[in-house]
C-alpha cells in the first residue's frame, strides 16, 4: 500500500495508538491512589516497511501491548523484609501485653505482695498468738497467691489469643495460596505473549504475595506467566503454578523414627504417649534397650535433640520407659509407652537403642504435601536462640508462634518454677512447725498416682517427689489433755519415721506410722495412719492428738501434710484449707525438746522471715537450675520480659525501616507520578492532534487529486 | 578546685544526657529514612563529642593540679572530703550509666544505618549488573566485549 491511502491508514493507526496511550495515561492518573497498582505504558512499535520506488517507507505505528513498570529484584527483597518486619512486629505486640501484666509502676503487684507476705511473718514472730496477725497473714497470702494465679491466667489468655490469631493467619494463608493459584490460572488463560498482558492480574498477584510474605517467609520463582512457584524459605511449596498446598493448625502429632533393629521385620509396635500440654516439643531417644517397664530407658530433648534435659546436678537425665500404669513425669508431661494402635494396650515388642519419638503436646502448624503427608513446620528456636531453619522463620505466623512457644512459654515456665519453689520452701519450713492446737486428724493435700512405688520415683505422681531426700520426720502423740502421751513404762509416745529414696512408698509410710504408734511398739494404739484417695491420712485414736516435728526428708511437705500452701504451679497455688479455716493451724512455733509447743514460740515464723533473703533453687525444664531469692527470681523474670520486649521493638523498627525503603524503591519504579502522567498526556494529545492533521492532510490531498478531473 | 571538678562533672553529665537524646533523635530519623535530618543531627553529635573531649581534657588538668600523678577520679578520690567525694562519685556513676545507654543506642543507630546502606547498595549492584553488557556486544573500538567486563565507563550501547 502506498500513496494517499497509506497516509490515511497511517493517520488512522497513529490516532488509535495515541488514543490507546492517552487511555493508559488516563488509567494511570485514575489509579494514582490505588494500593498495589503499577504504572502502565503502551509499547509503541513502528509498523511494517514497504519497498517503494523512493525506497523503504514505513506504514505508521502500532500500539503493541500495554506493560506495567515493576522491579522484580526489589520486590523479592521487599518480600524478605516484610516477613522479618511482621515477625518482630507480632512478637513485639505480644510481648507488650506481657509487659503490661507485670508492670508494677502504677499498681501493687507480685513484688509488693511478696514483701507484705514476709512482713506478716515478721509480725507473727513478735505476736505468735495474735489471731489478728494470723488473719492478716492469711489475707495477705491470699492476695499474693491470687496475683500469681491472675498473672498465670492472663498469660494463658494471651496464649489463647495467640492460638486464635495463628488459626486466623493459617486460614488466610490457605486462602491466599488458593487465590494466587487461581490468578496464575487466569493469567495463563488471558496472556498472549507480546500482545496482551493481564497487568491487573499481575498487580493483584503481587498484592497477594506481599500479604502472604507478611504471614510466612516466602521465596518466589517466576518462570513467566502464571508459572510461579512460591515456597517457604525452608523449602515447603506453598503454590506451584495453579496448585495450592495446604497448611493446617492442628493438635501436634507424635512421630516415631525407629532404629534399624526396631524396623524389623516385624516393625516394632511400641509408641510413646503423653498426658498434659506444653509449648515445647519433646524428643525422646531410647538409650537403653529392653522391654517397656523392664529396663528400657530414654533421654529427653526440648530442642530437637541438640541438648538433653539434665538432673539438678547437671548430669543428663535418663528416664525409665514405663507402661501406662506407671507414667513417667517429664517436664509438664506424663509419658508412657504402649501399642502403636492403642494407648491402652501394652506394647509387645522391646524398645531398641536409637528409637526416637517426637511428642508435640500443643497445637502446631503442619504443611501437607500433595501426597497427604504432614510436615511439622512450627517455628522452633534452639537453646542458643537460633532458629530452626527447616521450619518457618518469618512473617506474622512465625512471630505469633515464637511468642506463644518461646517467649510466653518460657515466662509461664519461669512463673511456674517460681510458684513451685515458693510453695516447696514455705511448706518445708511450715510442715516442721507446730500451731497453737494439736491435730486430731490430718489429710495430705498431695495425692500419689501409685501407692506402691517409691515416693521420689518419677512414676509416683508427686509434684515434689524429685526434691525428697534420705531422712526422717518426727511425730508426737498427745493425750486427751494435750500433754505429751507416755506409755505404760513412762516413755514418751513419739517416733521418727524414716524415708529412704528409691524405696519408701506411701504404703510403707502408713505401715511405719502404724507400727510406731500401735502395738507392738506401744501397748495401746495412739495414732492410725491410712490412705484416703491416694493421700496420707493420720488420725488420733481415743481422743489423742498429734504434732509434727523436724523433717529432714521433706516427705511432709511433698505429701502436703501440715503445710501452709497447696498447689505446685502459678495457676493452682492456694492457702491450705486446714490453715485457712483454722487460724490456730498456722505454725509459728515448733515442738520443743520436751515434746511440747511452748507458748510464744516463734521459731517457725522466724525461719519463714529468713526465707526472704535466702537463695533457693528454681528449676525450669531445659534450663540450668538457678539459685536466687524469691524476690530476685521474680525481678529477673520481669527484667527478662522487659529486655525481650525492647529487643523485639528495636528489631520491628529496624526491619520496618528497611521494608519501607524497599517499598519506596519499588514505588519509584511502579508508582504513578502525576506530573509525569500530565506531561505524557500533553505529549500524546499533541501526537493525536498531529495524527488527526495527517488524516485531514490526506483528505485534502485526496480532494486535490479528485479535483484534477475538473 | 574541688568545686571546679564537680562543675566539670556536672557539665559532662549534661552533655552525655544530651548525647543520649540526640542519638535517640538520630535513630528516629533513621527509622523514618530522612537522610537530611540524620546529617544535621550527626553534625550536632560530632560537635558535642568534641566538647565532651575538651571537658575531659580540662578535667584531667584539674586532677593533675591536685595531684600530678592522678589520671582518674579514682586516683584522688581519697583526697576529697566526704561530701565532695560522694557528689563526685554520684556524678561519675550517672555519667557512666548514661554513656552505656548512649553506646547501646549508637550501636543500634549504626546497625540501622548499615542495614539501609545494604538495601540501597544491593539495589545499586543490581542496577549496575543490569546495565553491564553481557556478551556478544561490540566495544567502543569495534571489538567484541568480554562476557563479563569489569566496571567502566558506559559507551556505545546506550
Amino acid at each position: 500500500m502506498s500513496g494517499i491511502t497509506s497516509l490515511l491508514s497511517m493517520g488512522a493507526g497513529a490516532l488509535r495508538a495515541n488514543q490507546a496511550a492517552l487511555q493508559v495515561t488516563g488509567n494511570n492518573i485514575s489509579n494514582v491512589d490505588t494500593e498495589g497498582y503499577s504504572r502502565q505504558s503502551v509499547v509503541l512499535k513502528d509498523g511494517q516497511y514497504v519497498n517503494t520506488f523512493t525506497g523503504q517507507v514505513g506504514t505508521g505505528v502500532v500500539a503493541q501491548e500495554v506493560v506495567r513498570a515493576h522491579d522484580k529484584f526489589v520486590e523479592a527483597q521487599y518480600l524478605t523484609k516484610v516477613s522479618a518486619r511482621d515477625r518482630y512486629q507480632t512478637l513485639y505486640n505480644g510481648l507488650q501485653s506481657v509487659q503490661n501484666l507485670v508492670n508494677e509502676s502504677n499498681t501493687d503487684g507480685l513484688n509488693t505482695s511478696l514483701s507484705t507476705f514476709f512482713d506478716d511473718w515478721g509480725d507473727l514472730t513478735t505476736n505468735p498468738e495474735s489471731a489478728a496477725v494470723r488473719q492478716t497473714l492469711v489475707d495477705d497470702t491470699e492476695t499474693l497467691l491470687s496475683t500469681l494465679r491472675s498473672e498465670a491466667d492472663s498469660m494463658r489468655q494471651l496464649e489463647d489469643q495467640a492460638d486464635q490469631s495463628i488459626a486466623a493467619g493459617v486460614d488466610k494463608l490457605n486462602e491466599l495460596a488458593k487465590d494466587i493459584a487461581d490468578l496464575n490460572n487466569q493469567i495463563n488463560q488471558t496472556q498472549i505473549d507480546g500482545k496482551s498482558n493481564p497487568n491487573n492480574l499481575y498487580d493483584l498477584r503481587d498484592v497477594k504475595l506481599r500479604e502472604m510474605a507478611g504471614l510466612v517467609d516466602i521465596n518466589v520463582i517466576d518462570n513467566g506467566k502464571g508459572d510461579i512457584t512460591v515456597y517457604t524459605t525452608a523449602g515447603q511449596t506453598v503454590v506451584d503454578g495453579v496448585v495450592a498446598f495446604d497448611f493446617k493448625f492442628e493438635q501436634g502429632q507424635t512421630v516415631r523414627q525407629l532404629s534399624p533393629t526396631s524396623l524389623g521385620p516385624p516393625v516394632s509396635d511400641v509408641q510413646a504417649y503423653y498426658d498434659g500440654a506444653d509449648n515445647d516439643e519433646y524428643t525422646l531417644k531410647v538409650v537403653s534397650g529392653g522391654a517397656v517397664g523392664g529396663g528400657a530407658a530414654f533421654q529427653v530433648s526440648l530442642d530437637g535433640g541438640r541438648t538433653w534435659l539434665t538432673n539438678d546436678d547437671g548430669t543428663t537425665a535418663v528416664y525409665q520407659a514405663e507402661a501406662e500404669g506407671s507414667k513417667v513425669r517429664v517436664g509438664d508431661l506424663d509419658i508412657w509407652f504402649a501399642n502403636v494402635d492403642d494407648p491402652d494396650t501394652p506394647a509387645a515388642d522391646n524398645l531398641n537403642v536409637g528409637d526416637t519419638f517426637t511428642l508435640v503436646p500443643k497445637k502446631a502448624l503442619y504443611w501437607y504435601t500433595t501426597a497427604g503427608t504432614a510436615e511439622n513446620i512450627t517455628p522452633q528456636q534452639y537453646a542458643d536462640g537460633t532458629d530452626n531453619t527447616r521450619r518457618l522463620t518469618g512473617g506474622a505466623l512465625a512471630g505469633a508462634f515464637l511468642f506463644r512457644d518461646e517467649e510466653l512459654g518460657e515466662f509461664q515456665d519461669t512463673l511456674d518454677a517460681f510458684a513451685k519453689s515458693m510453695v516447696w520452701e514455705v511448706n518445708r519450713i511450715h510442715s516442721q512447725g507446730a500451731g497453737l492446737t494439736n491435730f486430731s486428724t490430718v489429710l495430705g493435700t498431695n495425692a500419689v498416682s501409685l501407692t506402691n512405688v517409691a515416693l521420689d520415683s518419677r512414676s509416683s505422681g508427686l509434684d515434689f517427689g524429685d526434691r525428697l531426700q534420705s531422712g526422717a520426720f518426727m511425730l508426737y502423740a498427745y493425750d486427751a489433755n494435750g500433754n505429751l502421751a507416755v506409755d505404760g513404762s513412762g516413755n514418751p509416745v513419739q517416733a521418727s519415721i524414716a524415708f529412704t529414696p528409691g524405696v519408701t512408698t506411701l504404703d510403707d509410710l502408713v505401715t511405719a506410722i502404724d507400727n510406731a504408734f500401735s502395738p507392738p511398739a506401744f501397748s495401746d494404739t495412739y495414732l492410725d495412719a491410712s490412705i484416703s484417695n491416694n493421700r496420707l491420712s493420720i488420725s488420733g485414736v481415743n481422743g489423742r492428738t498429734f504434732q509434727f516435728g523436724d523433717d529432714s526428708s521433706g516427705v511432709l511437705a511433698a505429701l502436703g501434710v501440715n503445710t501452709f500452701l497447696t498447689g505446685s504451679r502459678a495457676s493452682d497455688v492456694a492457702v491450705n484449707d486446714v490453715v485457712g479455716t483454722d487460724l490456730n493451724r498456722i505454725n509459728a512455733g515448733h515442738v520443743g525438746a520436751d515434746g511440747l509447743v511452748a507458748v510464744g514460740d516463734n521459731l517457725t515464723a522466724k525461719a519463714m522471715t529468713e526465707l526472704e533473703n535466702t537463695a533457693i533453687s528454681f528449676y525450669v525444664a531445659g534450663k540450668t537450675t538457678v539459685n536466687q531469692t524469691l524476690t530476685d527470681n521474680y525481678a529477673s523474670l520481669v527484667s527478662k520480659i522487659g529486655s525481650d520486649t525492647a529487643a523485639a521493638s528495636y528489631q520491628a523498627t529496624y526491619q520496618a525501616a528497611l521494608a519501607a525503603e524497599l517499598n519506596e524503591q519499588q514505588l519509584s519504579t511502579s508508582g504513578v507520578n502525576l506530573d509525569e502522567e500530565l506531561t505524557n498526556m500533553i505529549k500524546f494529545q499533541h501526537s493525536y492532534q498531529a495524527a488527526a492533521k495527517l488524516v485531514s492532510t490526506a483528505n485534502s490531498m485526496f480532494e486535490t487529486v479528485l479535483g484534477l478531473k475538473n | 578546685m574541688k568545686g571546679q571538678i564537680l562543675a566539670n562533672l556536672r557539665r559532662q553529665l549534661g552533655a552525655v544526657a544530651l548525647l543520649e537524646s540526640l542519638l535517640a533523635e538520630e535513630f528516629s530519623h533513621l527509622s523514618t529514612r530522612q537522610p537530611a535530618a540524620v546529617a544535621s543531627v550527626e553534625f550536632s553529635i560530632q560537635e558535642l563529642l568534641r566538647q565532651i573531649t575538651a571537658e575531659r581534657h580540662s578535667l584531667h588538668a584539674l586532677y593533675a593540679a591536685l595531684d600530678p600523678q592522678a589520671k582518674r577520679l579514682a586516683d584522688l578520690v581519697g583526697q576529697l572530703d566526704p561530701q565532695t567525694r560522694e557528689a563526685a562519685l554520684g556524678l561519675y556513676e550517672a555519667i557512666e550509666k548514661t554513656e552505656q545507654r548512649s553506646a547501646k543506642q549508637a550501636s543500634r543507630n549504626y546497625a540501622m544505618a548499615l542495614g539501609l546502606y545494604d538495601v540501597t547498595k544491593s539495589s545499586l549492584d543490581n542496577l549496575q549488573k543490569l546495565m553491564t553488557p553481557k556478551k556478544g556486544v561490540y566495544g567502543a573500538r569495534g571489538r567484541m566485549a568480554s562476557a563479563t567486563p569489569p566496571p567502566g565507563m558506559i559507551s556505545g550501547r546506550l
